[in-house]
């Protein structure tokens, strides 16, 4: 599995909480393997905790990205992780939340985070 | 001097235009047949791998036809060919049992094997094998040479997967969306599918299916995916979607009831899905979402809307929610538009904007028609992902 691509730059934070991985870019077939990877390698670090996911940076989620994400979530529930995804944008949450009803399941939070 | 020449004819040899003339069957065994000559060796073997049992399977060979005749498949990591491709590294071996795990290798009398991995974009295709019964030594030359041999067998056989897959692919969505739509007193139906761009295709569909009490069931969905597993795995929906409409009359229930099916049965899959039925009279629809976009709706002068319709989660998620009905009043002369989401979603706009442009792309009118200015007016050809859409309008009856 290739963890890079030009087209989603992920990067994983260690926090005392849990995890962040901070996504630019698409979010589609090219590059689900990205988010798989390192999302996957955010869980294996540390003890159980937030995984939160920063998507300020993505510009486009298409419906692979979509299953990605609910896998995602499946693979948080086993490790006893709270996912979460926070500063999303206006056009991205258009589509997971408004149109997929995605919001509550993901744990997409309304506000971004600040500390 | 002689040395450069001949190290140049045989780099031509492997990289002669006329060669992209073959079907790529052929190019394989010409590569094969030819790389046997050039590095003198007695046997050519590629194998390729099969990405979802994650095995090596032989395909082509000089020398040791049994191979391919045989099925000779490999685990990777396992034997010499396993480990090429485990380690996508060329390899150089002395056969023995310890070595090798092939019988025919060990029965033909091969003393010495190169392999080399074949890969292409990052992705390992396959492996490359020649094999010598006197024991040899190859010189980095040698290796060289076969690596390009692999290089240009790994590109034609990823671009005749994806060939194939793509053909089987739209061969089975063909098979399984309506050839026709049913006839249905009162409506007037017309529907599209348009495959996506190049792997982007599969996984989308429509359907229309009488109901013994007289309603008429409306499907459209898109299963998360692209390819052969998801127009698979949207073939089984389709089926289990139309066994639990017969068992139930109301949308929510057969949803709920597909989604228990899918997460036991097609764990790990999801689909979004917008199911309706038409009354009797056709004057009224009850529908239910999963994570699918609404329906537009156009009356006689008035814009057309999108309905307001609360959507649940899409089908295949491990979540116990109840999923909703809505009713929606059809007057005499309604359109109901509805579709997934290729039409609609264009990278780099937000999906109102797509919304929009369907939404003043609907004007009441006979449903071929508004299909065919509904496609000229989506920019169809910027879709990347399958489009599937269908439109239904009251008639007298």
């Amino acid at each position: 599995m290739t963890d890079d691509h030009p087209g989603l730059v992920a990067e994983v934070f260690t926090e005392p909480t849990g995890n962040t991985v901070a996504l630019a870019g698409d979010l589609d077939l090219a590059t689900v393997d990205v988010l798989i990877g390192r999302a996957g390698s955010a869980l294996d670090q540390g003890k159980p905790g937030t995984l939160t996911l920063d998507f300020a940076g993505v510009r486009f989620c298409d419906s692979v990205g979509i299953g990605a994400l609910v896998q995602l979530r499946q693979r948080c529930d086993h490790a006893g992780w709270q996912l979460r995804v926070v500063n999303m944008q206006p056009s991205v949450r258009r589509t997971l939340v408004d149109l997929c009803g995605l919001g509550s399941y993901l744990n997409v939070v309304e506000t971004p985070t600040m500390g | 001097m002689h040395a450069v020449d001949e190290r140049l004819d045989r780099i031509l040899a492997v990289t002669d235009a006329t060669l992209s003339g073959l079907d790529t069957e052929d190019l394989l065994a010409e590569l094969l047949e030819r790389v046997r000559g050039l590095l003198a060796v007695d046997t050519a073997t590629i194998l390729l791998l099969e990405p979802d049992s994650q095995h090596l399977a032989a395909v082509a060979a000089v020398g040791l036809e049994e191979e391919v005749r045989q099925g000779f498949r490999i685990e990777l990591g396992v034997g010499f060919a396993g480990r090429v491709a485990r380690d996508r590294t060329p390899v150089v071996i002395d056969v023995d049992e310890t070595t090798v795990v092939n019988p025919i290798l060990l029965d033909k009398g091969i003393s010495t094997l190169l392999g080399v991995p074949m890969v292409t974009a990052g992705e390992l295709v396959g492996v490359l094998h020649v094999g010598s019964y006197e024991p040899r030594t190859f010189d980095p030359a040698d290796v060289t040479l076969l690596q390009m041999v692999a290089d240009r067998a790994a590109l034609a056989s990823q671009a005749s997967r994806y060939r194939t897959e793509r053909t089987a692919t739209l061969a089975l969505q063909h098979s399984l969306l309506p050839t026709q739509l049913p006839h249905a007193e009162g409506l007037e139906m017309a529907a599209r599918y348009v495959p996506g761009h190049r792997f982007a295709v599969g996984g989308d569909w429509y359907d229309v299916f009488h109901l013994p009490s007289g309603h008429l069931g409306v499907v459209v969905g898109d299963v998360s995916g692209h390819g052969l597993r998801a127009a698979v795995v949207m073939g089984r929906l389709r089926s289990a979607l139309r066994a639990y409409a017969l068992e139930s009359e109301d949308p929510a229930d057969v949803l709920t009831r597909l989604d228990r099916k899918i997460r036991h049965f097609e764990a790990g899959n999801l689909a979004t899905i917008l199911y309706a039925m038409i009354a009797p009279r056709r004057d009224r629809m009850t529908v239910t979402l999963a994570g699918h976009p609404p329906p537009v709706l156009a009356v006689a002068e008035e814009p057309a809307r999108l309905l307001s319709v609360p959507v649940d989660l899409p089908v295949g998620i491990d979540a116990a929610q109840k999923r909703r009905n809505t009713h929606v009043e059809l007057g005499d002369d309604a359109t109901v538009v509805v579709y997934t989401d290729g039409l609609i979603e264009r990278r780099g706009q937000i999906i109102d904007a797509g919304l929009q442009r369907l939404c003043d792309a609907v004007r009441p009118g006979p449903a071929e028609t508004l299909c065919s200015s509904i496609m000229a007016r989506m920019q169809i050809e910027q879709a990347e992902d399958d489009v599937a859409f269908l439109c239904l309008r009251r008639t007298a009856r």
